[in-house]
């Protein structure tokens, strides 16, 4: 099947709980859900033989002075944006994107979780077993709680790591290049 | 070995591993001779670089990923351009999508040959070890005249290469491949007639495609087990689409048949570096990209020798990323080990381990193991070989 063609079935499989989508590149198709929608969106997936799961990116959104990314992203989406299900982008957010590659095409599935402080998403460990070590690595790195994760043990940081340190936050400090030591 | 009280016996492996790259820890559970479990804990090696990236400008953060692994760097380097020049609207020239290419597979062709030493030595096979790596400076003095370096080899810029291959260069490799390809052809044949060589690889490890979709496995370690996944097919970048790459696959998902398809997948590169320079197109070897890259994501998938490796870069529309994120091969088929361990004697995991040619790295490994008594003593990992091949012998 053509790449466009994978798209557009992506794009119907997850038409009922899509709240908008958008085309990132010619094969790259981003699709946001409610986190609550998730587990039927990755189950529609795998029924439907959609790829496999490459991936599970974290992203820290800043708060509303600096979310020109998301504000201009939302104008542009304005007809398919759902005003009332926006999240309410008072304070820092994070983004969860799970990455499925079919052939050429790319499918994020986009969960945005409220705050930081209600920073959770459901695992879909019991749909795609091979995700476990990918949300460890998201309970690590950003302090995003997976709900019903298999195994929460550390994965990559030391055992000596603080707790409620997440490296990849972005109010984490991280040396510039140059700097040495530390 | 359970004890009176009925515990289990856990065996810790790593973190230390001192044959391949990289350090993992890992806890089989053990019954005798046979796990009954296993499970995996990375990150000895974790430097921070996804972090690393986002305060480096766009063209630093390029000699930056290039160091994600030692083995593989120019696929790093590979993915990152081609996500970058993606997101500025440039495209390299045709001559430096070939040269990148040219690269990649020379790359892929010491990253098989250095696997298959190492994987012999595990085996206790040290003579394919030693003619394999002996062979294997044969592609390493062709990176070095290609780029100036044996590792990391620098070969991109955001907007094309900084290399170039001449008339003399391409009869060198020319030549190189032919010799390479000779002693490949007698590798295949050891690595599938050899009885005692057999013994360790044939039906160890076994992974139905069923099981290598379900754990996620990748690249090489998924194809051995049926599952036809190469990015370079499947989603041709650089200069694949010019090229038609056969995907290398086995049926039987064994270790045995890991050996098969990466030393196949071994030919397939050599006609592969001969299409190439035969039709190295002309032309210039660098674009212009801006210092500042527009807002925007992208995904960037390439086959590392290892597997498909994932990039997803972020712009915001500075001079640096907002974030980049790298999902390497290795992490994906770690998965399949702690699952194909179970039902195999100890001695096997150090070829398991081998099998899906991990990035570990070069220290002294220490194997506890605990008896009933409870009295402990600690194996080096050239204990575990032993144990390994003596079971064997």
């Amino acid at each position: 099947m053509e790449t466009e063609e994978l798209l557009i079935q992506a794009e119907d499989l997850l038409k009922p709980w899509t709240r908008w989508c958008r085309r990132e590149q010619s094969n790259i198709l981003t699709v946001s859900v409610s986190r609550r929608d998730l587990l039927q969106c990755v189950a529609r997936l795998r029924e439907a033989h959609w790829g496999y799961l490459s991936a599970i990116t974290g992203l820290h959104l800043p708060g509303l002075t600096k979310t020109a990314d998301e504000e201009t992203q939302w104008s542009r989406l304005s007809h398919e944006v759902d005003i009332h299900s926006a999240p309410p982008h008072t304070g820092d957010s994070f983004v969860v994107l799970y990455h499925f590659c079919h052939g050429n095409a790319v499918l994020n599935l986009r969960v945005h979780p409220p705050s930081l402080e209600d920073a959770s998403v459901p695992s879909i460990c019991n749909l795609i077993p091979s995700a476990t070590l990918y949300e460890r690595e998201l309970q690590e790195m950003f302090g995003i709680r997976v709900d019903g994760t298999p195994n929460d043990d550390r994965l990559l940081l030391p055992d000596e790591w603080p707790q409620g340190v997440y490296p990849l936050r972005k109010s984490s400090p991280s040396r510039q290049a140059g700097e040495i030591g530390g | 070995m359970a004890n009176q009280k009925g515990s289990k016996f856990i065996i810790p492996i790593g973190p230390q591993h001192p044959a391949l790259k990289e350090p993992g820890h890992f806890e089989f559970t053990v019954d005798g001779e046979i796990v009954t479990g296993a499970s995996v804990r990375l990150g000895y090696v974790h430097r921070g670089i996804e972090k690393a990236t986002e305060g480096r400008t766009w063209v630093q953060n390029l000699y930056l990923l290039e160091r994600v692994c030692g083995i593989c760097s120019h696929v790093h380097a590979m993915a990152y351009v081609l996500g970058v020049e993606r997101l500025a609207g440039v495209d390299a020239p045709p001559r430096a999508q070939a040269i990148r290419t040219l690269t990649a597979e020379l790359e892929r062709v010491h990253s098989h040959l250095l696997w298959l030493g190492v994987a012999a030595h595990e085996a206790g096979f040290d003579t394919l070890f030693m003619y394999s790596w002996r062979d294997r400076e044969t592609v390493m003095d062709i990176l070095e005249s290609l780029t100036g370096n044996r590792v990391n080899y620098s070969v991109n810029v955001l907007g094309g290469v900084k290399v170039d291959v001449n008339d003399a260069l391409r009869d060198t490799i020319l030549k190189g491949m032919d010799f390479l390809e000779e002693r490949t052809r007698h590798y295949l044949n050891v690595v599938t007639t050899d009885s005692t060589f057999l013994a360790r690889t044939r039906g160890i490890g076994i992974m139905t495609a069923a099981q290598a979709e379900e754990l996620g496995a990748v690249g090489p370690t998924a194809r051995a087990s049926g599952v036809a996944r190469d990015v370079r097919v499947d989603a041709p970048y650089a200069y694949y689409p010019s090229v038609d790459v056969r995907i290398v696959l086995a049926q039987a998902g064994d270790l045995a048949a890991r050996f098969v398809v990466r030393i196949q997948e071994l030919f397939e590169s050599y006609r592969l570096i001969r299409t190439i320079l035969d039709n190295l197109p002309q032309g210039e070897l660098e674009v212009r990209v801006s210092r500042r890259i527009p807002e925007g994501e992208t995904v960037s998938r390439v086959e590392a020798p290892r597997g498909e490796l994932f990039y997803f870069i972020k712009a915001n529309g500075s001079d640096k990323p907002e974030r980049i994120k790298v999902r390497t091969p290795s992490l994906c088929n770690f998965g399949t080990v702690v699952a194909t361990a179970i039902g195999h004697k100890l001695a096997d995991m150090p070829m398991l381990l081998a099998g899906i040619d991990p990035c570990f790295s070069c220290n002294d490994r220490m194997v506890q193991v605990i008896d009933q008594n409870g009295a402990s003593r600690l194996w080096s990992w050239e204990d575990l070989v032993r144990h390994g091949i003596e079971t064997y012998r």
